[in-house]
């Protein structure tokens, strides 16, 4: 089993999606959006925070230090970072280095055009103050945006 | 829990692990030097402490405590073994592995508690005290050897096990055996270093 | 694979080494303090964080843990070269002697089993990659490189420095182990202060340049 799991943070410190796989066999298994998960999200924000906090501090000026990956010795974390702040996440095995370029794809053709480019769904899923800073529970559910995030990524599961 | 048909082939292992460590990969002092300074150690005590052996007992453990928590190191630097599912196999590490790379001798293990949780450790050889002969009046309470009962303490103690160890009997005080006990009181849990699983 | 730096924490989290080898400005103490205590929190957090289908097994092949044993990993290239020859030759004694209380050529030959199983053990950005390597004991040895992950396809190319890495680190742990831990006048816990220690590191770091 390759992708383990696939999150999206704003810049609100938000989990705006999370979609967890459990079983090898079968691409549909696990989860989209479990309340389990809001926990497991709060820690996977807090440790990418911090470790970010870290690696800038320790980078040489401009151009920023972002983090590519981290690995435990049984999974590997990649995130990618936007300008405008949302983080795009997935967890792995080791089979594979770098998965920067999968998160691209998913942010440039399946983010961007389905939800930024959807005039319909809000900016911003964060709609007053009170849903910042990490409380915000409000989720990504557009049909559109999961499906074809499903077909990108279930051939990879199974690798 | 490791099941027991795996037992014998591990404690051999780690037999070999031992050995080969205590004779290509340590580098030795002359025993005699050893010997020595650790008599000349204990008799100091005798004479600072006035005799009170009880307090040179208690000061012999201390100091194997201060050694025994920063030998630890050495011996993981070393050996790089895993952790021990249980007091069994930490006690084959102990005698196999600790005893042979620092002291080159193999303690018998015998006289499990029911529980695995206490178990002794029979020195037939103990190169602490080979040119012993313990005077009358330290004959009955004087542990000649206390500061391994420390060392071991200190050690399984940064491997999170807090452990009693004692000396039961001591061919120096005309015992048939030199018998060191350990007993595990608990694993401390919330010390395990986060990440070993 | 040259190292920018080298830092010990010890169990509770506190910074008690660390030692910048690039030319580049360094931070301040505070903020290695600082860099220290976090990496320590998001260590524990990632062990948090084992995805579900891991949990259950789920994961095509099981995790092993083996670390291969690296010949002379920060030992000058000559050395590495020639060792088998200089085996019994008089040049060898110079090396034998620098290994404080571990003899031979090497510090150890075999193998081992990473303690580290689910804490995090590299991390890469843009600049720089670190490793950490945690003893039984709680304590971590990092070391920052400037080798960049990018852009490299071949799967087994990030593992195996990895693996030079923990070998590397756990070199450390042994001069550790006899320079800090035998060291009378050290106090457990406390930061290294000893010179030795600190050649011996920069030595070893010099080598892998």
């Amino acid at each position: 089993m390759a992708i383990y799991s696939f999150w999206i943070f704003d810049k609100h410190c938000n989990c705006l999606f999370n979609r967890e796989w459990t079983l090898a066999a079968n691409s549909s298994s696990g989860t989209v959006n479990s309340k389990q998960n809001e926990e497991t999200a709060k820690l996977l924000y807090g440790m990418i925070f911090s470790l970010r906090s870290i690696t800038l501090k320790l980078s040489q000026s401009p151009p920023a230090n972002e983090i590519r990956s981290i690995s435990t010795g049984k999974y590997r974390v990649h995130t990618h970072c936007t300008a405008s702040g949302m983080w795009f996440i997935l967890t792995t095995d080791f089979k594979q280095q770098s998965y920067g370029q999968v998160l691209q794809y998913i942010y440039s053709h399946i983010y961007v055009k389905y939800i930024t480019h959807n005039l319909l769904a809000p900016f911003d899923l964060a709609e007053n103050p009170s849903e910042t800073r990490g409380q915000g529970t409000r989720k990504i559910n557009n049909r559109h945006f999961i499906a074809a995030l499903e077909s990108f990524l279930a051939p990879m599961i199974m690798q | 829990m490791s099941n027991s048909s795996s037992m014998p082939a591990q404690a051999k292992s780690l037999k070999h692990a031992g050995e080969d460590i205590w004779k290509n990969r340590t580098e030795k002092v002359n025993a005699e030097l050893f010997t020595l300074t650790y008599g000349a150690i204990v008799s100091q005590l005798c004479t600072d402490y006035e005799r009170n052996f009880q307090k040179v007992n208690e000061q012999l453990y201390s100091m194997g405590y201060n050694i025994g928590v920063r030998l630890i190191e050495d011996f993981l630097a070393r050996t790089a073994l895993p952790r021990c599912e249980n007091m069994v196999s930490t006690s084959e590490v102990v005698s196999k592995c600790a005893f042979k790379i620092f002291l080159n001798i193999t303690p018998q293990i015998t006289n499990w508690s029911h529980e695995k949780d206490a178990f002794s450790l029979i020195l037939v050889e103990n190169p602490l005290s080979d040119f012993v002969e313990l005077p009358m009046d330290a004959m009955k309470q004087l542990w000649y050897s206390n500061i391994l009962c420390g060392v071991l303490r200190g050690a399984l103690e940064m491997v999170q096990l807090d452990c009693d160890v004692w000396f039961i009997s001591d061919v120096l005080r005309g015992d048939p055996q030199t018998e060191l006990r350990i007993k595990l009181n608990k694993v401390l849990k919330d010390e395990i270093p986060i990440g070993e699983d | 694979m040259a190292i920018k730096a080298i830092l010990v924490i010890n169990k509770s989290g506190g910074l008690v080494y660390h030692r910048n080898f690039s030319n580049e400005e360094s931070l301040s103490s505070n903020d290695y303090l600082i860099i220290a205590s976090t990496l320590h929190g998001a260590f524990a957090i990632a062990s948090q964080l084992t995805p579900r289908a891991v949990q259950l097994g789920e994961a095509s092949n099981a995790v092993d843990y083996t670390i291969p044993y690296i010949p002379y990993v920060g030992f000058p290239r000559s050395n590495a070269n020639q060792n088998e020859k200089s085996r019994f030759s008089s040049n060898n004694v110079s090396i034998t002697t620098s290994l404080g209380s571990f003899k031979g050529d090497d510090y150890f030959k075999e193998p081992f089993q990473s303690w580290n199983k689910s804490g995090i053990r590299q991390l890469c950005t843009d600049q720089f990659t670190m490793f950490i390597y945690q003893t039984m004991t709680g304590l971590k040895f990092i070391a920052i490189s400037t080798q960049i992950p990018a852009n490299v396809n071949n799967s087994d190319y990030p593992i195996i420095s990895i693996q030079v890495a923990d070998n590397l680190l756990r070199k450390i742990y042994c001069v550790y182990s006899d320079y800090v831990m035998k060291d009378p006048f050290y106090s457990m816990e406390m930061p290294i202060k000893s010179e030795l220690f600190d050649q011996r590191v920069r030595q070893m770091v010099s080598n892998i340049a």
